[in-house]
């Protein structure tokens, strides 16, 4: 008996012993054995953060940043039989903005488990929609990039297309160093596809894209698209642009198209939206070239800012053309200026002869790119001066048969209010990576020196009797500032010849004309019923000029006046008190 | 007989000899102990996952904070709020303003000096 109790006791021994055995040789094979034929492995790119747009002022006023979004979609299989369809739909159609019969469609169809309903950046539109009574609408984590500013400089900033890709203004102009470098993760997952942390390989951070700080300010831009807007809605224009520079380095400050788009929803408007007509659209000037024939003039001793010139009686027969005038007889080339004369600008354009006309043309940039640092920028249209008419130089003289970008016509005007140095214009300020290294640097670099100093500071002159009474422009005038500039009124080229109803009213100057800090431009297209230059687009200048002079604290005319005579007196003191 | 028994039991009870225990022994050690680190390992990689997935969720919270914050000061929401508030303002006009000369020499006083003297009186009875 004992001995059958003793072999029972080995039996279950041994029979407990085999399943530990068979238990801890499995555990040991699981643990330590081969798997490969078990696929476990995994990896992942890691989507870099693209990096952020900025004002002048840096990180505190973004214009473009990336931020963790949500994708929504239906997948019409996955609805809940309990829930009713309409409901559903209803609540994302209110959610989401969208028309419930279109989501209503979305949710019964049968051919398709992905309809895209959008991305958003709301985490309370998530999550009203992430609702146990909402099946079939799923949310999938998403970087989205926003432009904060909606339609406001949309232009400057572009946009990120659904591929991620820069495609338009700074965001496909520095695409390269905006968009950083994908990291790498490789390792295990368990059964449930949970990634083992401790199986990890290999794992290569993501480098974030370096921020871009432009010259632009956000205020400065504030001020000129609301000035901008109102004036195309009170003439009833179909478009415009206008930019602010600042004289001395180049930097824009400022830069609008009209029509414009929202870079948030860019996929729903017209590709021609996308395009900067600032530097993009080509115009005819119109009169504000004659400041550029006049300074030519003056530069070659050709004129003084006093010499008289016959402009006739109103109709001048040149080559066989009429050339029509509002200036009667004898006018002053200050005049000619002061008061837009068409005759005295081409009479002062045949004095300099075709190839010094044109000299002074590509001198000042006309019909090559100047080179911001923004995409799309255009050559303008310039014929050599081998292929020139006889009455070419009489109507390039007014702005006729030659093409500008409107950067090109305010680079002319920050020419004659820096000394003549021309300054190529930029609006990049610093792209700094995330590490805190300058990748580039946007710096102040001159481009040309067409004109004597004397010479600009007689243009200077010239221009601000433009805004006083007796000129072309007493709507641009400025309380406290003296304000330099030219009016341009040109008729639209169409097939055969040019609109008679059709008109680009533009204005070009600086502030404050004794020490020109800021120029301004302003071009508006086809406005209705008046169509002037000085009366759409002096009073738009005129606007911005005030509010920037005083958020920029501009010195007023005065001030510098009292302190330039001061200078004066302290000079010719110092002279008489030397020895 | 009584005792004789007491030695053979104690001779049968005696199942494993000594060193073969001592290995079972070390190897169950050996086994816990790598069962232990692997747990632990396991947890720690559990827990820095945690807070991976809890610096991102905090980080795309400060983004979206931050985005929010910047939204808020655009001049155009802050001419909406300042309308809503009922509050006209505008920019100063120059002459409001009080334009100080950077290049002023240190030697050229502000203040005239016989403002300056009128101070010291104040100070000095």
């Amino acid at each position: 008996m004992q001995k059958w109790v003793t072999i029972r006791i080995w039996m279950a021994a041994v029979f407990l012993g085999s399943l530990l055995m068979m238990q801890a040789g499995w555990l040991a094979h699981l643990q330590l054995g081969d798997h490969s034929r078990i696929d476990r492995h995994w990896a992942a790119q890691l989507e870099a953060p693209r990096g952020g747009i900025y004002d002048r002022r840096g990180k505190d006023y973004p214009l473009a940043v990336s931020l963790p979004g949500e994708l929504i979609f239906i997948d019409p299989a996955t609805v809940s039989p309990e829930h009713d369809k309409v409901s559903i739909a209803c609540r994302v159609a209110e959610t989401l903005n969208l028309d419930t019969d279109q989501v209503l469609v979305a949710l019964n169809r049968k051919d398709t488990r992905y309809i895209e309903l959008g991305v958003t950046i709301d985490t309370e539109i998530a999550n009203r929609l992430r609702g146990s009574d909402v099946s079939g609408v799923h949310l999938v984590d998403r970087t989205v990039r926003h432009y904060p500013l909606g339609r406001k400089m949309s232009h400057v900033l572009g946009f990120v297309n659904a591929e991620n890709i820069g495609s338009a203004g700074v965001e496909q102009r520095f695409h390269s160093l905006l968009q950083g470098t994908a990291g790498f993760l490789e390792g295990k997952v368990d059964a449930r596809r949970h990634e083992i942390y401790r199986e990890r390989n290999r794992y290569v951070p993501p480098i974030p894209g370096a921020d871009v700080m432009l010259t632009l300010d956000l205020n400065v831009q504030y001020i000129l698209e609301q000035a901008l807007d109102d004036g195309i809605d009170a003439f009833s224009a179909t478009g415009g642009w206008a930019i602010v520079q600042r004289v001395r380095t180049g930097e824009i400050l400022a830069m609008a198209a009209r029509p414009d788009f929202d870079p948030n929803h860019y996929r729903f408007v017209s590709q021609d939206l996308w395009r900067n007509r600032a530097i993009a659209d080509v115009f005819e000037p119109g009169s504000t070239m004659k400041a550029l024939v006049v300074a030519a003039a003056l530069n070659e001793g050709l004129a003084t800012p006093e010499t008289m010139i016959e402009c006739g009686t109103g109709v001048w027969m040149y080559a066989g053309r009429p050339l029509r005038d509002h200036v009667r007889g004898k006018a002053s080339v200050t005049e000619i200026i002061q008061r837009s004369s068409n005759v005295g600008a081409a009479k002062l354009a045949l004095e300099l002869g075709n190839q010094r006309f044109e000299a002074y043309l590509r001198a000042f940039g006309f019909g090559s790119r100047l080179g911001i640092d923004l995409p799309g920028e255009e050559n303008g249209i310039l014929a050599p001066a081998r292929r020139w008419a006889t009455i070419s130089p009489t109507r390039l003289a007014i702005g006729q048969g030659i093409a500008a970008t409107g950067l090109q016509m305010l680079s002319l005007y920050s020419t004659l209010a820096n000394d003549g140095i021309m300054m190529r214009p930029y609006a990049i300020k610093q792209v700094r990576s995330p590490c805190g290294e300058i990748l580039h640097q946007g710096q102040p670099e001159m481009i040309g020196r067409p004109i004597r100093p004397e010479v600009a500071r007689q243009m200077r002159e010239m221009l601000s009797k433009v805004t006083e009474p007796g000129g072309t422009a007493t709507r641009a005038a400025i309380a406290h500032y003296r304000v330099a500039g030219k009016t341009g009124t040109a008729q639209i080229p169409i097939a055969g010849g040019y609109s008679q109803t059709e008109y680009w009213a533009s204005f070009v100057g600086f502030l404050p004309s004794e020490h020109p800090e800021i120029t301004i431009l302003v071009v508006i297209e086809r406005p209705q019923p008046q169509r002037t230059g000085g009366v759409v687009a002096a009073p738009v200048f005129a606007r911005i000029g005030e509010s920037v002079a005083h958020y920029l604290e501009l010195l007023p005319s005065a001030t510098i006046a009292r302190s330039l005579a001061d200078a004066n007196r302290e000079r010719l003191a110092g002279r008489e008190g030397r020895p | 007989m009584s005792r004789r028994n007491r030695r053979r039991r104690r001779a049968r009870a005696v199942l494993l000899p000594v060193p073969l225990t001592g290995i079972i022994v070390l190897s169950a050690t050996l086994a816990l102990t790598y069962l232990w680190m692997d747990h632990s390992c396991s947890a720690l990689g559990q827990q820095i996952k945690t807070l991976e997935q809890r610096a991102s969720a905090l980080r795309n919270e400060w983004v979206r904070e931050r985005n929010k914050w910047a939204a808020m000061r655009t001049p155009a929401n802050l001419e909406q709020a300042l309308l809503r508030q009922g509050l006209v303002m505008r920019m100063a006009h120059p002459g409001q303003v009080v334009h100080v000369s950077e290049t002023v020499s240190p030697q050229t006083p502000y203040v005239a000096r016989s403002q300056w003297a009128r101070v010291d009186t104040v100070r000095d009875p």
